[in-house]
């Protein structure tokens, strides 16, 4: 918009702060002289700019004064102090990171993976997958044991399985083993691998249930992950605490 | 120790001698930071990142005035913090009016109750009307108007030439009086605007 055909409103402003030229002055005065409606629109932004030149100020409300840490953390140079490394700035980040991610692999390995058992070298007769079978009715507490034996009929139903391989006396010894407190059945499954370890098997019959689902990646993972909570606690809970 | 021997000795590091910088500086960024921002706390924020901005750059300030560098800084990081909201104009006065409520932490605590009653009321409405304004008007009027720069002063704070000064500060000040004219009677008595078209203007 423009008041007049001379007078634009940067001069009008301008004009305002003094911030013109002497020929810009002379023109805007005498443009002022000859112009109500210029006038007008000069003493409005005058009242404009009084408003805000009387505009009240706040005090701080605090001061804005840089601590070391935050010169240092800004990158900044603090005589007397040494800038961080990277990795002392990084570790007590990384440190929880990483221990989350090796317990959630442990959990992973205890869980989810196979409990690894090398079948025995030599398949035990049929006889005797016979009678570890026949023998699992007798573990009352067994119910998945009792499940098989109630198929009728229970001999004829193991006697295909136990032709095949050692699987019979695999997939027998790991019902036995989730049920714990069938003493029988533990003995029985026992008696029945125990051929297999006389030939030379590798399957490990002594040993317990906890330490058979604990595969030596578990027994790894766990080490590891008992370190990185003790290293955990000490770098990104206690030090920052100190500090 | 002047201006220039501290600035010196924060170049090598010598943090108190910065912070006693911006124990001089401090009221003037935190009052620039407000009127752009239109908000104390992110006023407050953002003069602290100023400063810690300007301590980190400090290596790169090449002597000179001390004040328009940090101003500058200052500028800067409330258009960055203007960026970052994403703040949408209100549609009228009025919600921008109780938006910009008054803070407590104004000058001059032996004043009276009415007195307070008007300097609340002027604030409201002076930062209702800049808020809105674009960011670069803002920062120019705020500089120019409220501070009480120059022209050259601000172009140099505000790193843009005279000419482009002159003319936001002009549009500036015409969408304010624009905006006040709507809401004449918020104003106190004496910033009302003249309806006497006889007093003929003379040069302040």
């Amino acid at each position: 918009m423009t008041y007049s055909p001379h007078i634009s409103d940067d001069l009008l402003s301008a004009y305002i702060d003094h911030e013109i030229s002497e020929a810009e002055l002379r023109r805007v005065e005498k443009a002022l002289a000859v112009s109500p409606s210029l006038q007008q629109q000069l003493k409005s932004l005058q009242a404009t700019v009084a408003l805000f030149q009387n505009a009240p100020r706040l005090a701080v409300p605090r001061a804005f004064v840089l601590s070391e840490n935050q010169a240092l953390a800004a990158g900044g140079r603090v005589k007397g102090l040494k800038r961080p490394s990277f990795w002392e700035q990084w570790l007590p980040r990384l440190m929880p990171a990483v221990t989350a991610v090796i317990a959630v692999l442990f959990i992973f390995s205890f869980t989810f993976m196979p409990v690894v058992e090398k079948a025995p070298a030599a398949a035990p007769s049929s006889a005797e997958a016979r009678k570890a079978v026949s023998v699992s009715p007798e573990a009352a507490t067994a119910p998945a044991v009792q499940s098989l034996a109630v198929e009728p009929p229970a001999p004829m139903a193991a006697q295909p399985r136990a032709k095949t391989s050692g699987e019979a006396p695999v997939a027998i010894q790991e019902v036995t083993e989730a049920n714990g407190n069938a003493d029988t059945s533990v003995n029985e499954t026992s008696a029945a691998s125990a051929p297999a370890s006389d030939n030379g098997s590798s399957a490990s019959p002594a040993s317990s249930p906890l330490t058979q689902r604990f595969s030596p990646l578990s027994w790894l993972l766990g080490a590891l992950l008992l370190a990185l909570l003790i290293l955990t606690w000490r770098i990104s809970i206690v030090r920052p605490r100190r500090q | 120790m002047d201006e220039q021997q501290l600035i010196a000795v924060a170049q090598n590091g010598d943090l108190s001698a910065f912070n006693q910088l911006v124990l001089t500086y401090q009221g003037l960024a935190y009052n620039v930071a407000y009127r752009i921002l239109g908000d104390p706390d992110r006023a407050a924020d953002a003069t602290q990142d100023a400063f810690i901005k300007a301590y980190k750059a400090l290596s790169s300030f090449h002597g000179g005035s001390f004040k328009p560098w940090m101003l500058r800084i200052v500028t800067n990081t409330c258009y960055d913090y203007l960026r970052a909201s994403k703040r949408k104009p209100s549609n009228s006065l009025d919600d921008e009016l109780d938006k910009s409520e008054y803070h407590p932490r104004f000058y001059d605590p032996s004043e009276g109750p009415e007195d307070y009653l008007e300097r609340k009321e002027l604030n409201r409405i002076i930062q209702g009307a800049i808020n809105h304004l674009s960011d670069h008007h803002r920062a120019v009027v705020v500089l120019v108007d409220i501070q009480g720069y120059s022209y050259g002063e601000a172009a140099a704070i505000l790193e843009i030439s005279l000419g482009t000064v002159k003319s936001r500060l002009s549009r500036a000040r015409a969408k304010l009086r624009d905006i006040l004219q709507e809401h004449q009677e918020l104003l106190p008595e004496r910033y009302r605007f003249p309806i006497r078209e006889s007093a003929v203007s003379i040069r302040p």
